[in-house]
């Protein structure tokens, strides 16, 4: 739900808070130091306007607010030697220090200074007795025992009374300064008077030195005793508690073993220390090394696993940040197309050119760069896009993001943003809509068919990329299957047409061999439908094409696309195809050199001229049916048998899907090759520049015809159709039967065939021949 | 004198609060007084004092005891081993000190202030201060004693101070501790190379190691005497000022022409020996160096690298002259070699643990070891004679080479006032605290313990 913050944030509006830790509202400027706040008094205008609007390069200042001494004009202040007394002394020791002269107690005569002797004889009368350094005199706490509590509890073998009492009063003296205290540490036994020599034991005593250690562990444990018995285990206060197990757990055994290593330590040789240093770089560079293969590990891990988002999204919290990234990531993309546009030339007009049948939003994707990142944005965590995106552009400049890590870090690029906020679900159901309402309703079919729900689909990136595709690909079908109809109704007229002279002809020349022609008719037209269906697109896009072409009727999709942009296209089809067939007569003697090969380069560059049309599709599959175009349908009328030939097809050349006998999975993939093949008709195909250029969908009757319109000389004029205003081929979809092996040839051919003019007849016929063959 | 202004600083940043105390901080060469608070001594007077073999009168200061005098003998109360032997003198050298340009000597009666008596030089006329009243009662009195005094002579400190000036308020300070207050430093590892006694002592949280204190007497003196001695080998002839009246210039090492002045009675040995001193202390100052390490002098080609130096020209008060190559490192090798010592009738060859380094390792050994890198992190040199040119890069390489795991890091104050004065300056500040006044021993807890509260009181 967008809060006031969201909404703030959107409208780029300065939040009241923050995110994070409030920032201190922002100080208000001050105002330009000196001139332009303040206007100074004490300078003329005119000096004034003469510094202009920056600061004069010598300070200045104005009188009235200069610095003013704060010299005391009147009679000098007193001082006067104090008496003190520091209550932190018992003593009564009086001092003197200066201090201003009170004036209150300025009662006696006005002598400055008061003699230290004076105050001694006369009494401290003034003296002052609170001291402000006596805070400082703090005494530390130590334990008391009485005799009794010694009696009691605390005799010690190696310890007397009065070696503990000393002990004590050395730790008082030296507030528990152990160095100290050891190092003062000199007890003598009380002297021993009252033990001459009795006692060898107590004569060899005397001096006892004592390690630190010692002294600690008497103290401490006698420290112990005294706070328990002062207050009994189970009623200490924890901090009481631990104080008491440290002090019963020391071990003096622990801490000689420590000091002996220390000092140790200390006295190494310089050999030992220059070891060690070695060791110690060696460990370093290992963990080094240790962590470096970490994070490669991590990495790797990353990829493979799952993103872990490193850096703070705190950055990019706002809209407006990241839009800022988003722009940043624009910028850059816009370099690098302009680059690549200069190098590949059609490549921005095919994108515009597109004709999407949907009317569906132009995928406003940068089409090359967009096709990785569309279908490889991650959706493993789209709630992180902003924040990885924000961390990925963190850093300025912006940085050149490889494939892998803009999928890494779901960042996608685009050309143009709609300004606003733009719902993918909105997208989606827009793309379900098609320029008319017939189209839509096919569209809505063949979905349906597809088993695509109407509902809502998970709206991620990569779900409305490949529906968008989806849609896309049906829209082609359609197309590709309307064309096909139009050239079946054509060949049946042609058909009537050859037939008619035929018995024409016949009727002159007596007898003819019905069969034969008929055989040659049908599989010139087979021919046809061979080109037709690999310019439709062989495999899947013919399948799918098959598919869901289902029982309709042709001539009835032709009416409807009346109504489309295709129209006057469709009419200059027609029109050709007139002119075709009234000029098929003069054509027909015409060069007969071109061979079999001319016909397949003729197909070939049907294709290829589909796929130029197609060429905004993303993601090319370059394996994919590499030779399908010379694929001869036995088959030509029949176009159930057609569509399994071409499904065939599919299956040997798309590796890329497991289920490519199902028509339906092929329209995700048909496509994959436009791109590349768009490239070599560009490259190659320098004489049919005008075709390229011009392009147009669907006025794909003459060619299909002509390639395989067996016998006719409708090809010659389709030929010439096409030099006349490039003729279209939008044969759908298709997938680029045979691309990039025959793009030469068809770039050959397309050459040739606009330099002469070819003859559909001579052609058709060899066709034929080869076919029977 | 600096006083706190009440106007602008705050007395609890200060904390300060000068209650115009007196710092003594006597060394056997010079005796340096001041007040407390300011940050140099105001009076520096030499220790040496003159007798007048006819008569045993004292004579203190500069002008005195530096006058060429038949028979004015000059003397050092102090002994060889750093403790003040002549207790009578030093008093009176020690009020000398103070009383001469610090608080004056008292107002008395004309006929026995001793203003009227016939004054002999400048020297104070000791019979004229016997009469008055005692000298220092407004001041209180802090004063510094080396590490080693026994507790006699910290309570005959006391007894001076309290009885014969009448002092208010008394405390006896360790110099070492001082100077590393004056470094700043409560925990340290204090060098002192002085003139009589190089001393050690470590220092841990203001308060000084009593075992760890070591001393040598490998100092300024025993420089002077290496010099001695190299210059006796080397035939060169020490000729003090006070003998050469007027010199000519002469070639590097040729007998020197110079005009002596001529005495009726020769002054007596001692004088001529200090005023000698006077002249190495120049030589000392000018030429000589310490071989900087690493290693010894006697290492390996260092002899070479040594001669290999520039050497250093020195003229003498007579005009003879002559450069002085390596010698002039090897007169200071004993601070730290005993081996390269020089030797002769008048000099004993030092002992390895009189060596600077050796005391160093002997007085860390008596510390606490978990002290001991904290301390090696904090050296502190003071004392004139650490200003031999490279002596610090030596002590420094030397403990390196002794401790090479833990950090050392030397301070020494590039200032002459603050390493020549380092225990004053840090009587000074001690003195100076405001939260140090209840520590003074006053004249009423002396009246009630007696001396031995120096004991008790001044650790
Ligand atoms: N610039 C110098 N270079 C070398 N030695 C010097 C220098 N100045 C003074 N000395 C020597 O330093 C010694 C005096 O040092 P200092 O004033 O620290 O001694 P002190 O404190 O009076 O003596 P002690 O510490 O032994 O009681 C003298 O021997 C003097 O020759
Ligand atoms: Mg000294």
């Amino acid at each position: 739900m967008a809060s006031r913050r969201d909404m703030q944030d959107i409208m780029g509006l300065p939040s009241t808070t923050t995110t994070g830790a409030p920032k201190p509202p922002a100080p208000k400027r001050p105002k330009a130091p000196g001139l332009t706040g303040k206007r100074m008094t004490g300078i003329s205008r005119e000096v004034v306007a003469l510094m202009g609007e920056r600061p004069p390069p010598v300070a200045i200042y104005d009188e009235k607010n200069m610095y003013k001494s704060r010299r005391h004009t009147g009679p000098a202040k007193k001082w006067a030697q104090t008496p003190f007394y520091n209550p932190a002394r018992r003593d009564g020791l009086i001092l003197q220090h200066w201090r201003r002269k009170q004036p209150i107690i300025r009662t006696g005569p006005d002598e400055p200074d008061v003699m230290m002797e004076d105050l001694d004889i006369h009494g401290p009368i003034q003296i002052q007795s609170d001291y402000e350094f006596a805070k400082y005199n703090v005494q530390v706490d130590v334990p008391e025992y009485t005799d009794e509590q010694y009696e009691a509890h605390l005799q010690s073998e190696d310890w007397s009374k009065e070696e503990t009492d000393y002990l004590f009063e050395l730790v008082k003296d030296y507030s528990y300064r152990w160095p100290a205290i050891w190092d003062r540490y000199e007890f003598e036994p009380a002297a021993t008077t009252e033990q001459p020599a009795d006692d060898s034991g107590t004569a060899a005593i005397p001096k006892k030195t004592r390690s630190m250690e010692e002294l600690k562990a008497r103290f401490y444990s006698v420290q112990a005793v005294i706070m328990k018995l002062k207050t009994s285990i189970p009623t200490m206060t924890p901090a009481e508690f631990s104080l008491h197990e440290t002090l019963s757990n020391y071990n003096i055994k622990t801490e000689t073993d420590r000091k002996a290593l220390a000092t140790a330590l200390l006295t190494r040789t310089k050999e030992d220390v220059v070891e060690e240093e070695f060791l110690l770089v060696e460990l370093q560079r290992i963990c080094a090394s240790m962590e470096r293969l970490e994070a490669e590990r991590d990495d790797i891990r990353l990829t493979h696993d799952y993103v872990r988002s490193t850096a703070s999204p705190g950055e990019y919290q706002t809209f407006a940040s990241l839009n800022t990234l988003f722009q940043h990531l624009f910028a850059q993309d816009k370099n690098k197309k302009r680059q690549g546009t200069s190098a590949g030339g059609r490549l921005s007009i095919n994108t515009s050119d597109l004709t999407n049948p949907n009317g569906a939003p132009n995928n406003h994707r940068d089409s090359l760069a967009s096709a990785a990142t569309t279908t490889t944005t991650s959706t493993a965590h789209p709630n992180k896009k902003g924040s990885a995106a924000a961390a990925a552009a963190h850093h300025q400049p912006i940085r050149h993001l490889a494939p892998a890590q803009e999928r890494r870090f779901g960042v996608s690029t685009h050309d143009r943003l709609q300004s606003g906020v733009v719902f993918r679900s909105d997208k989606l159901s827009k793309l379900r809509q098609a320029k008319s309402q017939a189209q839509t309703n096919k569209l809505l079919a063949a979905l349906a068919e597809l088993g695509i729900p109407d509902t809502t689909l998970m709206c991620s990136a990569p779900t409305v990329a490949a529906f968008e595709r989806l849609v896309q690909r049906v829209a082609g079908l359609l197309e590709a299957r309307k064309a096909r109809e139009k050239e079946d109704a054509e060949m049946k007229t042609v058909a009537h047409m050859l037939a008619a002279r035929r018995r024409e002809v016949a009727g002159e020349k007596g007898e003819v061999p019905e069969g034969a022609d008929e055989s040659e008719i049908r599989d010139g037209g087979g021919s046809a439908s061979a080109g037709a269906g690999a310019g439709a697109s062989v495999g899947a896009g013919a399948g799918a094409g098959a598919g869901l072409r289902g029982g309709e009727d042709g001539a009835g999709d032709e009416e409807e696309d009346d109504e489309e942009d295709e129209d006057d296209e469709d009419e200059d089809a027609n029109k050709d195809d007139a002119n075709a067939s009234s000029r098929s007569d003069d054509d027909d003697d015409d060069d007969d050199e071109d061979d079999n090969d001319d016909e397949d380069d003729t197909q070939d560059q049907d294709q290829d001229r589909t796929l130029a049309e197609d060429s905004e599709l993303p993601d090319m599959d370059d394996a994919a049916g590499s030779d399908a175009s010379n694929d001869p349908d036995p088959d030509p009328d029949n176009d159930n048998d057609h569509t399994v030939d071409l499904d065939d097809d599919d299956d040997d050349d798309d590796t890329s899907d497991v289920v490519s006998h199902n028509p339906n999975n092929h329209s995700d993939n048909d496509n994959d090759n436009s791109d590349d093949d768009e490239e070599d008709q560009d490259e190659d195909a320098y004489g049919d520049t005008d075709m390229a250029g011009t392009t147009r969908p669907s006025s794909v009757v003459g060619n299909g015809g002509g390639g395989g319109g067996g016998g006719l000389d409708m090809t010659s004029n389709s030929s010439s159709a096409r030099q006349g205003q490039g003729h279209g081929h939008a044969q759908g979809v298709d997938k680029g039967v045979g691309q990039a092996g025959q793009a030469g040839q068809a770039a050959q051919a397309g050459h040739k065939r606009s330099a002469s003019v070819l003859s559909a007849t001579s052609r058709s016929s060899k066709a034929s021949k080869r076919t029977r063959k | 004198m600096a006083v706190p202004n009440a106007n602008t600083a705050p007395l609890s940043e200060y904390a300060g609060d000068e209650v115009s105390a007196l710092v003594l901080d006597p060394g056997w060469s010079t005796t340096r007084a001041g007040f407390a608070g300011e940050d140099a001594p105001k009076s520096v007077i030499p220790t040496h004092y003159g007798v007048s073999s006819s008569d045993s009168r004292l004579f203190f200061g500069e002008n005195a005891i530096h006058s060429p005098q038949a028979n004015l003998q000059i003397k050092n109360p102090w002994s060889a081993d750093g403790i003040v032997e002549d207790w009578d003198t030093a008093a009176k050298l020690w009020e000398y000190s103070i009383t001469s340009r610090l608080t004056g000597p008292k107002p008395t009666h004309p006929e026995k202030n001793g203003l009227n008596d016939d004054p002999n030089g400048e020297a104070m006329e000791l019979d004229a201060q016997e009469e008055v009243e005692k000298p220092l009662t407004e001041n209180p009195l802090l004063m510094t004693e080396p590490g080693w005094n026994p507790v006699k002579a910290r309570e005959k400190y006391i007894e001076i101070a309290m009885e014969d000036w009448g002092v208010p308020a008394y405390w006896l300070g360790r110099s070492g501790v001082l100077a590393a207050f004056a470094a700043g430093k409560a925990s340290a590892l204090v060098v002192d190379v002085g003139a009589n006694i190089t001393s050690v002592t470590p220092v841990v949280d203001g308060i000084m190691m009593k075992k760890g204190v070591q001393k040598s007497p490998l100092a300024g003196n025993f420089v002077s005497n290496q010099i001695r001695a190299m210059f006796k080998q080397n035939q060169v002839p020490l000729t003090p000022h006070y003998m050469v009246s007027s010199k000519t210039a002469v070639d590097a090492g040729a007998p020197s022409q110079a005009t002596y002045k001529k005495f009726e009675t020769a002054p007596p040995a001692s004088y001529r020996r200090l005023q000698e001193e006077r002249v190495l202390t120049e030589f000392k100052e000018s030429v000589v160096q310490c071989w900087t390490g690493p290693g010894k002098l006697s290492n390996g080609t260092n002899e070479e690298i040594a001669k290999s130096q520039p050497p250093r020209p020195f003229e003498m008060p007579d005009g003879w002259n002559q450069v002085f190559g390596l010698d002039r490192f090897k007169v200071t090798e004993g601070l730290f070699d005993e081996t390269a010592a020089l030797e002769d009738d008048e000099n004993a060859k030092p002992t390895k643990a009189q060596t600077i380094p050796a005391m160093i390792q002997a007085a860390l050994n008596q510390v606490d070891v978990d002290q001991r890198p904290h301390l090696l992190n904090n050296v502190v040199v003071t004392g004139a004679s650490s200003f031999l040119p490279g002596f610090n890069d030596r002590l420094n390489a030397e403990l390196q080479g002794m401790y090479p795991s833990p950090r050392i890091r030397l301070s020494a104050p590039g200032n002459t006032i603050e390493r020549k004065y380092a225990s004053w300056i840090g009587g000074s500040i001690l003195g100076s605290l405001g939260s140090f006044h209840q520590m003074w021993i006053s004249k009423k807890e002396y009246d009630e313990h007696g001396a031995n509260i120096v004991e008790k009181r001044c650790k």
